[in-house]
């Protein structure tokens, strides 16, 4: 079954005339995934990768057009995304906590993670937590960017990032807030 | 109910009824629905779902992003919660899982507020699904030793641990009229050197309008023993210590 599925997610990737290599190996023809030469990935692109992890088998009832009721399968579908892109995660709970409050945070949240992680490449660690913010009892996502050697720009560069997704930000019932607090990165390699 | 955890996996649980197309709905519907349950349900919201939905175009099937609006209706502790949308009506269970004489006793009275207020002709499909995230101690854990659902390596590949993984399957069961989606995949662990994975389980009929309406909630009776079986068929003793059954 999980044959015949991946077949049909390669014709469907296929019809879309996404580019596909064929690969010879051993006299046996096989078609490799299909990869775009431009290196951009497109909402419907990252739409399907989070499908193809973590909904992979999900796929015959997605091409019967049944979209999901279940609210922790994305948000878990999410993070594993957001950490396959050694983005650190420290507290799990509390990030998993506010997407229950906030779901649609999940529509956006791998959209500004993947533009940060682009854009900040070499020696910066991006983290994703939850800030409380005791005087006015609220909590919103942070994507914590940290270097080890802060670039002079880096004030500009997360000032991008805020004005890229501000105004799809303000449709959502959450929050993200890209920023730095100057420290640097935290133990372990995530993203360095 | 055979077994039960004091540390149970379940995370969500989720009851879903989709009406077939000739079933008659209008805007209407979801604030006579909460009129019927909001002594239990009394918190409503509303949220945007975005839908990959794959629509055959006169050549190909294209994917295409849409929006649809869904009105929550949320108990007080916002762990159960009821949705509705176009022909659409689920019943969701967060964690703590509360045993399934008491979710049970949900899905019948939001399924009663729906019989009762819309002419359903049929079901498109009727779906039980359980989502369980399972964290074990260790950060390399032998997946032999936790799961009979596994992705099992062939001799030729690299035996060392994966780093991340995806096996599912789908499995007929009552001569092809309903079928379970079975997943096993690695998850994000909230504790420090420990595992993680999700055992995702999706139990639901195959052909629209199978289960006639009168016979819906039995059917989501037997659904929810086949569930029980499977969960239990896809672990080992050792996450059942894990777990600690209630005895």
């Amino acid at each position: 079954m999980l044959a015949t599925t991946m077949e049909w997610a390669e014709n469907q990737l296929f019809q879309k005339n996404l580019i596909v290599e064929t690969n010879i190996i051993l006299n046996r023809r096989y078609l490799s995934p299909p990869l775009r030469q431009d290196g951009m990935i497109s909402r419907e692109e990252i739409s399907e990768e989070l499908l193809l992890q973590n909904d992979l088998a999900s796929l015959i009832p997605y091409k019967q057009s049944q979209p999901q009721s279940a609210i922790t399968s994305q948000i878990e579908a999410v993070l594993n995304w957001i950490l396959s892109k050694r983005i650190m995660i420290l507290q799990p709970a509390e990030v998993r906590a506010y997407l229950l409050c906030y779901p649609d945070m999940g529509d956006i949240l791998p959209f500004i993670c993947r533009t940060a992680s682009e854009r900040f490449k070499m020696h910066t660690q991006l983290s994703l937590e939850v800030y409380h913010d005791s005087e006015i009892e609220d909590k919103y996502l942070t994507l914590y960017i940290r270097q080890e050697h802060y670039d002079e720009h880096i004030l500009d560069m997360i000032e991008d990032i805020c004005v890229e997704y501000e105004e799809e930000l303000a449709d959502k019932s959450g929050w993200l807030l890209v920023t730095t607090d100057f420290h640097p990165p935290r133990v372990g390699n995530h993203g360095l | 109910m055979d077994r039960k955890y004091v540390n149970s996996p379940i995370i969500e649980a989720v009851c879903e009824f989709r009406l077939s197309p000739d079933t008659k709905w209008d805007l209407t519907i979801p604030g006579l629905i909460y009129e019927k349950v909001n002594n239990e349900f009394p918190n409503k919201e509303q949220r945007l779902i975005q839908e990959v939905e794959g629509v055959h175009g006169p050549q190909e099937l294209q994917h295409q992003i849409r929006t649809s609006e869904r009105a929550l209706f949320l108990s007080n502790d916002r762990k159960t919660f009821i949705q509705v949308g176009p022909r659409l009506l689920a019943v969701n269970c967060l964690k703590p899982y509360p045993t399934w004489d008491r979710f049970n006793l949900k899905i019948k009275d939001a399924f009663k507020a729906l019989i009762d207020t819309v002419e359903v002709k049929g079901f498109q499909r009727i779906g039980l699904r359980y989502i369980n995230r399972i964290e074990v101690t260790g950060q390399s854990v032998n997946l032999d030793d936790c799961f009979e659902f596994r992705p099992f390596l062939g001799q030729a590949l690299p035996q060392q641990n994966m780093t991340s993984f995806i096996v599912g399957c789908l499995l007929p069961f009552l001569d092809d009229r309903d079928s379970c989606r079975i997943q096993l995949s690695n998850a994000v662990p909230e504790e420090p050197n420990s595992s993680a994975f999700l055992l995702d389980l999706s139990y639901s009929i195959v052909q629209p309008q199978a289960v006639p309406v009168n016979q819906t909630l039995e059917w989501v009776e037997s659904a929810h023993q086949q569930v029980e079986k499977i969960f239990e068929g896809c672990i080992t003793d050792n996450l059942r210590e894990v777990f600690q059954e209630v005895k």
